[in-house]
């Protein structure tokens, strides 16, 4: 919780429409949220693990990442996996949330360790439900282990 | 001539036809020395004496006569005739060649064998005998005329020999000769003897040919070793040093230490010819001894071996040349193999890109669509008119409905590269957990289903479950109008295969059109009737096909569908 007394996410998503579409679902779902998005893996990276203070303090402030696996730069895989060796990040809930319903990507996400895959409906209230479904999981009930460092 | 007094004795009669005028010592002496004779004569077991008297009927049959022709003295003495006792057919045969010699006509019985004799020619003549048990010997006769002191013929002396013997001998020794002759004059094998120190003594003329010498050239001169390779003699007395732990010398023993050993001996060598020239030869050596086994000489019997060799060099390098043909075919195909393996690698690489890009992004934009378009509907609805928003639904349904098709293309594109882990399951647990899928028990409508005992079946239990899925919701989808909806699954065996099925009591379709059933996108009722992409059983057909097995349906318009598949072929074509 920032001091403002928002649930801290990090929404990492290329795709402009399907940014909006999820920010529109997410606001709605939980008003008191601050989201910060990456556009990248390049820039969800530099927003994680930079060398600047602030990065550390941002990371322990996050909830929960959402994750899109298709994307320019780094792709969600990579981040996925650079995150989840770094002490820093090993231990953030990170929900992978992707168009693919590909075996492949879904096996691969788990072995690389993330806490949950989600595929986008194509209908909005289906997406919008599974957005809220989402944060409230990792925002209310779920109980993150306690990060130092 | 005159008749033979039966009262006279033998006797008495031979030894008058034996007697002489000569002085009285004379004559006493020649009288001792005719009985001597005569005694011997006739006690010699070795010779039948057998006298006749002049017509030729037996008087004298002798102990060797008895023992030869199996007849007592006493079965014969003046009951039969020589000519009795012999072969038929050869009296026959010499009285007819002695009529032409004589010019004059001889009878072939007794007089066809004392002819010459009468007239006082010496005659010894080869005859046929007949014993008294029927079996016959050939045996060799000397006939002479007994006469009296006047010169008178009164009888005749046959003396015979047993020539059974000497014939076999004779026979024999033809037989050696002629295959010594056979041997010796063959050109197709050598034949080389020589005495025990090795040197030649018998070269034939197929050694002559062989090696360009001429028999002349080597008896008593060189050992056969002069006609073999050199080295190969002197490996071939190493080698046989080490067999034998002996040192063997590298010349004419080394040829026939075996041999001389009573051990069989054939071996493969190059000789060389007169002229210099090389060529292989089978050779066998046998050692030659005498009757009391003791080494004589030698027997090198050789025969060339070039042909064979040739052809064996000749089958060698086919066989060589084909291995390499092999080789190259073998090595071309591996590269082929390896070439289309990559290709469809690629290929199926391709595929996957292309499904996986069509899976995320087409999805993006048609999300973008339904999204906007609900967006729009939530904060701008009260502005619009009702058939504005009534064409906002329409897009979100339309993307909607995009996406499921998206959803089963991918499924049915996927279906042919994925791999069938098959396994046995059991079919009928399957069937009811798709029909807990499908929503069973449905509160919402009437459904009486009839799940019977199923066989096991062997196959990749997920694709089939997508299988029963397909036909299971069918079902249900063409018989919802149904007032109450029927379906049955079950089993039968088709010409011994066993067949699933499933019936509904549903709408059916057009037997016309049942070619058209199992296409991609091909749909019998229009879309505002039944719901789907037309995708469904496509889906299943391929599948069912992958597994090696068949399906197909049964229907009537209005009168119900029934679905049979197979997993292993068979069945209705």
């Amino acid at each position: 919780m920032n001091p403002d007394g928002l649930v801290e996410l990090l929404l990492v998503e290329d795709n402009p429409q399907d940014l909006e579409l999820a920010l529109l679902a997410l606001t709605e779902a939980l008003p008191l949220t601050h989201i910060h998005v990456a556009r990248d893996g390049r820039e969800a990276l530099d927003f994680l693990l930079g060398d600047d203070q602030r990065a550390s303090a941002r990371t322990h402030a996050l909830k929960v990442i959402l994750l899109d696996l298709k994307l320019p730069k780094i792709d969600g895989l990579e981040v996925l996996k650079r995150l989840r060796t770094d002490d820093r990040t090993k231990l953030i809930p990170i929900v992978v949330l992707t168009s693919s319903r590909e075996q492949r990507d879904v096996v691969e996400s788990y072995q690389l360790g993330v806490n949950s895959y989600i595929v986008k409906p194509v209908n909005f209230e289906r997406f919008t439900d599974a957005v809220r479904n989402i944060l409230s999981y990792w925002s209310l009930h779920n109980q993150p282990p306690k990060i130092t460092g | 001539m005159t008749a033979p007094s039966p009262s006279e004795s033998q006797e008495e009669r031979f030894t008058a036809g034996l007697a002489v005028e000569t002085q009285e010592i004379e004559r006493k002496e020649a009288v001792l020395k005719t009985g001597a004779l005569q005694a011997a004569i006739l006690n010699s077991a070795n010779f039948s004496s057998i006298a006749t008297d002049e017509r030729g009927v037996i008087q004298i049959f002798n102990v060797g006569a008895e023992r030869m022709q199996g007849y007592a003295a006493a079965d014969v003495i003046n009951k039969m005739t020589p000519a009795e006792i012999s072969d038929p057919q050869e009296l026959i045969q010499r009285a007819a060649a002695m009529s032409v010699e004589y010019g004059t006509l001889i009878t072939p019985g007794f007089e066809a064998l004392v002819f010459k004799a009468s007239r006082g020619i010496e005659d010894i003549y080869e005859l046929t005998y007949i014993r008294k048990d029927g079996s016959r010997f050939p045996a060799v006769v000397s006939v002479t005329a007994l006469r009296d002191s006047r010169g008178v013929i009164i009888g005749f002396l046959l003396i015979g020999t047993d020539n059974s013997a000497h014939r076999r001998a004779e026979a024999a020794l033809l037989k050696a000769t002629a295959l010594q002759n056979a041997i010796f004059q063959s050109t197709h094998f050598s034949c080389i003897a020589t005495d025990t120190a090795g040197v030649i003594q018998l070269f034939n003329v197929g050694a002559e040919r062989m090696f360009g010498f001429s028999a002349a050239d080597v008896v008593n001169r060189i050992t056969p070793a002069t006609l073999h390779d050199p080295e190969e003699v002197v490996a071939r007395a190493q080698a046989l040093s080490i067999e034998y732990s002996r040192p063997i010398s590298p010349g004419f023993e080394a040829l026939v230490f075996k041999a001389a050993r009573g051990i069989e001996d054939i071996y493969e060598v190059t000789k060389v010819r007169k002229n210099g020239e090389r060529f292989p030869a089978i050779v066998s050596v046998t050692a030659l001894r005498d009757p009391l086994g003791v080494i004589i000489g030698y027997l090198l019997v050789g025969i060339d071996n070039s042909a064979r060799k040739r052809a064996e060099e000749l089958l060698l390098k086919a066989a060589a040349h084909q291995a390499e043909i092999g080789q190259q075919l073998n090595a071309e195909l591996e590269q082929r193999v390896g070439e289309r393996t990559l290709e469809l690698k690629a290929a199926n690489q391709e595929l996957e890109a292309f499904s996986y890009s069509v899976s995320h992004d087409l999805r993006s934009p048609l999300r973008a669509i339904d999204g906007f378009s609900q967006v729009v509907l939530e904060k701008f609805g009260p502005l619009l008119p009702a058939e504005g928003q009534r064409h906002l639904r329409t897009i979100r349904q339309s993307a909607q409905k995009m996406g499921d098709l998206i959803d089963d293309l991918l499924t049915f594109a996927r279906l042919n590269r994925q791999e069938l882990g098959k396994r046995p399951f059991n079919t009928t647990d399957l069937v009811w957990e798709c029909l807990q899928d499908l929503g069973y028990p449905w509160s919402d409508r009437q459904v009486e289903v009839t799940v019977d005992a199923l066989p096991v079946s062997v196959g990749d239990p997920v694709l089939l479950k997508q299988v029963w899925l397909n036909l299971i919701s069918n079902a249900l989808k063409y018989s919802r109008n149904r007032e109450k909806s029927l379906v049955h699954i079950g089993s039968e065996t088709i010409d011994g295969v066993v067949t699933l099925f499933i019936r509904d009591n549903g709408t059916g379709f057009d037997m016309r059109y049942a070619d058209k059933l199992f296409g991609v996108f091909q749909r019998f009722h229009r879309a505002e009737d039944y719901e789907g992409t037309g995708v469904g059983l496509a889906i299943a057909h391929r599948i069912i096909q992958r597994h090696g097995g068949r399906i197909w349906a049964e229907a009537a318009v209005d009168r119900g569908a029934t679905f049979h598949f197979t997993l292993q072929g068979g069945a209705k074509t």
